[in-house]
């Protein structure tokens, strides 16, 4: 009895969970595929008539609301070059500063490894005011380098981080063993540590792709000029007006959840691992 | 000569990680500071220093309530995420078949951006939405979810909606860990499943649901873009969180000073939530 009536409830919780995660996406499809008109008016449960012309708009149409006269592939454009120097810039960082808090030894290591956890937990919005006035000073504000570098608030602590916990489990004989040979320091990282780590570098490196892509209150607070917006802000940017284009709206959102989506499925134990500080293995 | 290279080396590493988060953080971070004790107007000094800002925000009503509803709304979202991820994660840890598929598909919102996220539930709670529609479709009276009374509560489905998985994989990864002689010596001794739950389970994960739930509320109570796309803090200042009222008073207002005031007060807080990680971390990893 009492195992039925907890086969029951599991099954109940199970399925309850699954319509929960579902509804969201579920009208996302249906609101994506089916005409605007249609959506506002005679609102259907699915898509019908079913068309794609909402994905279709995205890459050849205008993209209505404020970007009137732009296609979806300028935000794209932007984030991906957004994305891809801010990358490149906190992985390079990140790599050296991980290699040397995990294995090097110097004064002030562990308050370093600390400032480090430290910044990559902390809230943006506590310190949004001042970056609005720094960008100004520094001549940032409008462009995209300066998103590179402000978002590097958030990733070169990640990578960092990540780097560190990684390069902590290389085996020191083996770094050793080629300064003996007569490597210099600089020289072991890049020809003996680098490569064994390589899948560790593609994972931040990948992971960093991501929460740049992902980054909206940098952008926020630094982009007003509807050309230079990355796709979190020209989304954002379509909502607000009387017309909302909805059936744009949801196409736009779920194609650019794709890359992260792709990269959290695909690096799902260094996630949890990356985020957790190393503290639970996913 | 040589050998003060070598002592030199390892600080040369971190040089660039430490100028660039010296520079878009601390710096930044000081600057606020310094700001929320004067007053600074577009184009000039930070000027007239004093406590204004502080006594300020302390005597309205706006500042003190916006940061009763942030910790409301991150205390109700964390609580949740955790009953919902704690659960699941004892339903999925036991084996049976399509376990796996479960736990694939229960991890996708996780994967799914912010923005998105605000944005399908924008659809979703709109007076003419999805949940509405639903609910019209079985005959029932639609529910206004982003007025002021219930703005807040819809804030924090979606909140939990995306924030669960997390909570979910981490503890899956927990039980794991938790050796099964454990449970079979307490079957031995005639432990009900409660009790092995109570003694055994809670007491395994309890570093990673303390990590887990700091690591939530830092973020929970951080999260500026859920809110601000859904209901712009509004109607009125019925959803009005900490990060959208520092955002609307220092930016949109340009009351830099004021704005900064009311971050700094919450640093504090972040503070003490961050050393708590960091404790937790170090002693698990």
């Amino acid at each position: 009895m009492t195992k039925v009536g907890g086969l029951a409830i599991r099954v109940t919780i199970l399925l309850l969970f699954s319509v929960f995660v579902a509804v969201p996406l579920y009208w996302a499809f249906t609101v994506s595929f089916t005409p605007l008109r249609d959506i506002l008016y005679r609102r259907p449960l699915y898509p019908t008539p079913f068309t794609p012309e909402h994905y279709k708009d995205l890459f050849t149409g205008a993209w209505g609301g404020r970007l009137g006269g732009y296609t979806f592939l300028i935000p794209l454009k932007n984030s991906l070059i957004v994305a891809v120097g801010n990358t490149l810039l906190s992985v390079s960082i990140g790599i050296l500063a991980g290699y040397s808090l995990a294995l090097m030894n110097f004064k002030g290591k562990e308050i370093m490894s600390t400032f480090v956890l430290f910044a990559y937990v902390f809230p943006p919005f506590v310190i949004m005011i001042a970056l609005r006035l720094l960008a100004a000073w520094w001549g940032l504000r409008n462009t995209l380098y300066g998103l590179i570098l402000f978002q590097c608030v958030i990733t070169v602590p990640y990578c960092t981080w990540m780097l560190r916990s990684y390069f902590l489990s290389f085996p020191k004989d083996i770094e050793e063993a080629a300064m003996v040979d007569g490597c210099t320091r600089f020289q072991a990282l890049i020809r003996v540590v680098l490569p064994v780590s390589l899948p560790g570098i593609v994972a931040a490196a990948t992971f960093a792709f991501t929460l740049s892509w992902q980054d909206y209150v940098l952008a926020f607070i630094l982009l007003d000029a509807d050309r230079l917006f990355t796709v979190p802000m020209a989304l954002s940017s379509m909502v607000i007006g009387d017309l909302v284009q909805w059936g744009k709206i949801m196409a736009a959102a779920l194609v650019s959840s794709i890359p992260p989506v792709i990269v959290y499925y695909t690096l799902q134990r260094y996630v949890i691992s990356g985020l957790t500080g190393g503290a639970i293995k996913g | 000569m040589m050998k003060g290279l070598r002592k030199l080396e390892p600080y040369l590493y971190v040089t660039p990680a430490v100028c660039i988060i010296a520079s878009v953080l601390v710096f930044p971070l000081f600057y606020t500071f310094y700001m929320s004790f004067g007053e600074k107007i577009l184009g000039k000094e930070v000027e007239k220093f004093g406590l204004q800002n502080y006594i300020a925000i302390l005597t309205e009503r706006r500042f003190v309530s916006s940061l009763g509803k942030s910790v409301l709304f991150t205390t109700v979202a964390v609580t949740a995420k955790l009953l919902i991820g704690l659960t699941l994660a004892l339903i999925l840890h036991r084996s049976f078949r399509g376990r796996n598929l479960f736990r694939a598909y229960f991890f996708l919102p996780w994967a799914i951006p912010w923005f998105t996220v605000a944005i399908l539930f924008l659809w979703l709670f709109r007076l003419t939405g999805g949940i509405n529609t639903m609910l019209g479709a079985i005959g029932m009276f639609p529910v206004f979810w982003l007025g002021p009374d219930l703005s807040l509560i819809s804030g924090m489905i979606a909140n939990v909606w995306k924030g669960f998985p997390f909570f979910m994989v981490s503890f899956l990864a927990g039980l794991q860990t938790i050796p099964k002689e454990l449970y079979e010596a307490a079957q031995v001794d005639g432990a009900n499943p409660i009790q092995q739950f109570l003694y055994i389970t809670l007491p395994s994960l309890r570093n990673i649901i303390l990590i887990v739930c700091t690591l939530s509320t830092i973020w929970t109570f951080g999260l500026f873009e859920l809110l601000y796309i859904l209901t712009g803090g509004g109607p009125g200042d019925s959803s009005k969180i900490l990060p959208i009222l520092v955002y609307e008073t220092g930016i949109s207002m340009y009351l830099y000073g004021k704005g900064a005031a009311m971050a700094v007060l919450t640093v504090p807080l972040i503070l003490a939530l961050v050393f708590l990680l960091v404790r937790l971390i170090r002693r698990t990893a």
